[in-house]
């Protein structure tokens, strides 16, 4: 008897095996197109054909399959309590839950019935006495609330008034501290000492022309925020931008490490393009004018460190950045970055 | 034995009267078709995630309290490490199995949110969100975005280098919210970034409660309506919109998918075993001055970071006081117009519509 089935293997043999409860034929059996049988599950047919001609094979498969797995189970028992060894587990692990896996499906598969069998659709939506008796039922209750319409706002007014009041220490005590100004500004200060993460101070000559330090300001070393990439671009004073003639004492360029994207840390230096790249998303920036960015998707030059040499040999910071570090952010008041002066991109 | 069983099925009975629901359940008509393995799977990696978390859990510490690394791994050892960090490390080295159920956990991680995504293709090409679908589709949708959210907490967790630049990056993503934005980053990290030691053990409660309770309750709401409206199905021979054909819940469909439960976690025991997956003792403690070049994070993240990447990098000023940062700031929304006006120094590399643009910049002229 031909079935319905539409992928599996040997359905073909499958038969239906006489009467069934509900009285009529499975559906697959009518042969008549879609419409012809009318009640429902024919799976009460008790039809335990299965659908492969010799389950002696499919049965000596799932043994197989079973067996693997308690020989895998018991194999790492042995592993692990010999002290364990990553590779192992997971093999013998994997094999001992596959093998309990492959061998179900294939029960399921070829050693139990198949059917096809076919079970109605109910309509989904209710009649319109159900749905009649159900809005006759809300409006008993309706009836009875609105009766009483003031206390059902007075009683809106109090869980709103609850809600919000209760939500609010909840919040407010998450808020440790409020962000106030924290995000203008970094540790450094006029005569900060630029130090590096362990603490020591930078002298001018500590660095040859080309190489770059992470430096802080002194006490805050580590500090997520004034992290600061410095780097020996030449051996003489750069002019980076107008204005900033005093900020580079022997060549040193400081500029913050945040990426002026999404405040990842700015950390190759490319000497011979004078170039920064960001790891995070390519973001590059020439150093000689600035910390421009000409390529990815940074949108602002990098903030620079005005710093000094007061002469004992120390580098030092002038004064904290002179507008926020790091990416944008609502309260950022652009106005010192707006239309910063034009140069032609690249070098 | 038989007897054994009639009798409790009658103890139940007697007390729940469930033996026409279970009938009919026992009966229930499940069409066949390789497409509808594809849910199961993301159901199943979803049951295995949660138990691999459990024992990870046992064994993780969410803090970042620093600590000086004593343990197993000698390149680590003397080093300033978050017990977070420490403890993850410890999972991989020094619990026994700890490696395979981590390894096991990140990949069923990954598989999950990859079943989810071809599951929803299916859903979509065959048209099957159609009505009276759509709740379902619409639950199926929330459960993406709840996995994906829950994948990257879980990869913050360990507070290893790349995971902690994955939340810098967070973190710059919430502050360039509009309005909102600063202060949302700061109630969530604590503090400006990284926080004092809350970001950890906050995301520990969101990925280990809470988000998962979200995600069962609607995977149970899911199941329990596809369960109420039936599969819809692929036409063919006696099928069509009044029937389901197919095999029987009771007991071949039970077998089959049962075994497709083990075959999964089986799978997933493979790779957790034998296919590294985010060796974090080699990235070390998260410092944040520190950054890796090998920052990719897991690829169901990867739409966020694409996004981050082709985003024009233009800054909106708004009424010369507020800032709309890059992902929010729209060409035309006024420019060169006050009070908008927009920053955009990488002008000629990106904005074709800037005046005088006709060649572009790149890194290596
Ligand atoms: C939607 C569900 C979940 C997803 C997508 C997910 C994903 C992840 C990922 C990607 C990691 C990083 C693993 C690594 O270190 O490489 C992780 C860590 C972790 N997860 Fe989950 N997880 C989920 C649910 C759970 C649940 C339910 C638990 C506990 C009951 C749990 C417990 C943990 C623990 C303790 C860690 C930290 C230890 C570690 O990093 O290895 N997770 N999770
Ligand atoms: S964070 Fe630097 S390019 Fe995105």
């Amino acid at each position: 008897m031909s079935t319905g089935g539409d992928d599996q293997s040997g359905s073909d043999d499958v038969s239906t095996g006489g009467e069934n409860p509900g009285g009529t034929g499975p559906g697959a059996g009518s042969g008549g197109g879609t419409a012809t049988s009318t009640t429902a599950t024919t799976v009460e047919d008790l039809r335990l054909e299965i659908p492969v001609e010799r389950p002696r094979r499919a049965e000596n498969f799932v043994a197989l399959c079973f067996t693997v797995s308690v020989l895998a189970t018991i194999g790492l028992a042995i592993t692990y309590s010999l002290g364990g060894q990553p590779q192992a587990e997971g093999a013998l692990l994997g094999l001992g839950l596959a093998g309990i896996g492959i061998g179900l499906a294939a029960w399921g598969k070829y050693l139990m019935p198949q059917g096809p069998f076919v079970e109605d659709r109910h309509e989904l939506p209710t009649t319109e006495k159900d749905k009649q008796a159900f809005g006759a039922a809300f409006s008993r209750g309706q009836v009875a609330v609105e009766r009483r319409g003031f206390l059902g706002k007075l009683l809106g007014a109090a869980i709103g008034v609850f809600s919000i009041v209760g939500i609010f220490p909840f919040i407010r005590s998450l808020y440790n501290p409020r962000p106030g100004n924290q995000l203008d500004y970094t540790q450094f200060r006029r005569g900060s000492r630029l130090v590096q993460i362990n603490g020591r101070p930078v002298m001018a000559d500590d660095v040859d022309v080309g190489g770059v330090l992470t430096v802080f300001p002194e006490g805050h070393e580590g500090d997520a925020v004034s992290q600061t990439l410095l780097i020996r671009a030449s051996s003489v004073p750069i002019t980076t931008l107008p204005g900033r003639e005093t900020w580079s004492p022997h060549g040193y360029l400081a500029y913050s490490k945040l990426c002026t994207h999404a405040g990842c840390p700015v950390s190759l230096y490319q000497q011979q393009v004078q170039q920064l790249l960001c790891p995070c998303h390519q973001s590059v920036f020439t150093i000689l004018n600035g910390a421009r960015p000409i390529f990815g998707p940074a949108p602002r030059l990098i903030p620079q460190l005005p710093i000094m040499d007061n002469g004992d040999g120390f580098l030092r910071a002038q004064s904290d950045y002179q507008e926020p570090v790091g990416p944008g952010y609502w309260e950022r008041n652009t106005s010192t970055t707006l239309n910063p002066p034009k140069k032609a991109a690249g070098q | 034995m038989e007897d054994r069983g009639i009798e409790l099925a009658r103890w139940f009975d007697d007390r729940l009267g469930v033996a026409r629901i279970s009938k009919t359940a026992l009966n229930k008509i499940f069409p066949d078709h390789w497409s509808f393995l594809l849910g199961e799977i993301a159901m199943y990696s979803f049951a295995i995630i949660i138990i691999t978390g459990i024992f990870l859990t046992l064994f993780f510490v969410p803090s970042t309290k620093e600590v000086i690394y004593n343990g197993s791994y000698v390149p680590l050892r003397g080093q300033r490490v978050s017990e977070a960090y420490q403890s993850t490390v410890d999972i991989s080295l020094n619990v026994r199995a700890g490696l395979v159920m981590r390894q096991m956990h990140h990949w069923a991680a990954d598989i999950f949110a990859a079943a989810i995504v071809v599951h929803l293709c299916r859903i979509f090409f065959t048209g099957a969100f159609r009505r009276p679908r759509e709740l379902n589709y619409m639950i199926g949708l929330t459960m993406l975005i709840l996995v994906i959210v829950n994948g990257f907490i879980g990869y913050s967790l360990p507070d290893d280098q790349i995971s902690g630049a994955g939340l810098r990056i967070a973190f710059s993503i919430f502050l360039s919210i509009p309005i909102i934005g600063t202060w949302g980053a700061f109630l969530l990290w604590g503090g400006n970034f990284p926080g004092n030691g809350d970001i950890i053990p906050r995301f520990y409660s969101l990925h280990i409660l809470i988000l998962p309770a979200v995600i069962a309750g609607l995977l149970a709401a899911h199941l329990g309506i596809m369960w109420h409206q039936k599969h819809t199905d692929f036409p063919g021979k006696d099928k069509s919109n009044r029937k389901v054909v197919g095999s029987s819940f009771w007991p071949t469909y039970t077998a089959k998918t049962t075994g497709y439960f083990f075959i999964i976690f089986g799978g997933l025991a493979l790779l957790g075993g034998l296919f590294q997956i985010n060796p974090i003792w080699l990235y070390g403690s998260y410092e944040p001055y520190k950054v890796s070049y090998a920052v990719q994070p897991d690829w169901y993240m990867g739409w966020l970071d694409g996004a981050l990447r082709i985003m024009p990098a233009w800054e909106t000023q708004f009424a010369s006081r507020y800032l709309i940062s890059a992902p929010f700031s729209r060409p035309g929304s006024g420019r060169r117009t006050r009070p908008w006006s927009i920053t955009s120094s990488t002008g000629p590399a990106i904005d074709p519509f800037a005046p005088g643009s006709g060649s572009g910049s790149c890194p290596s002229t």
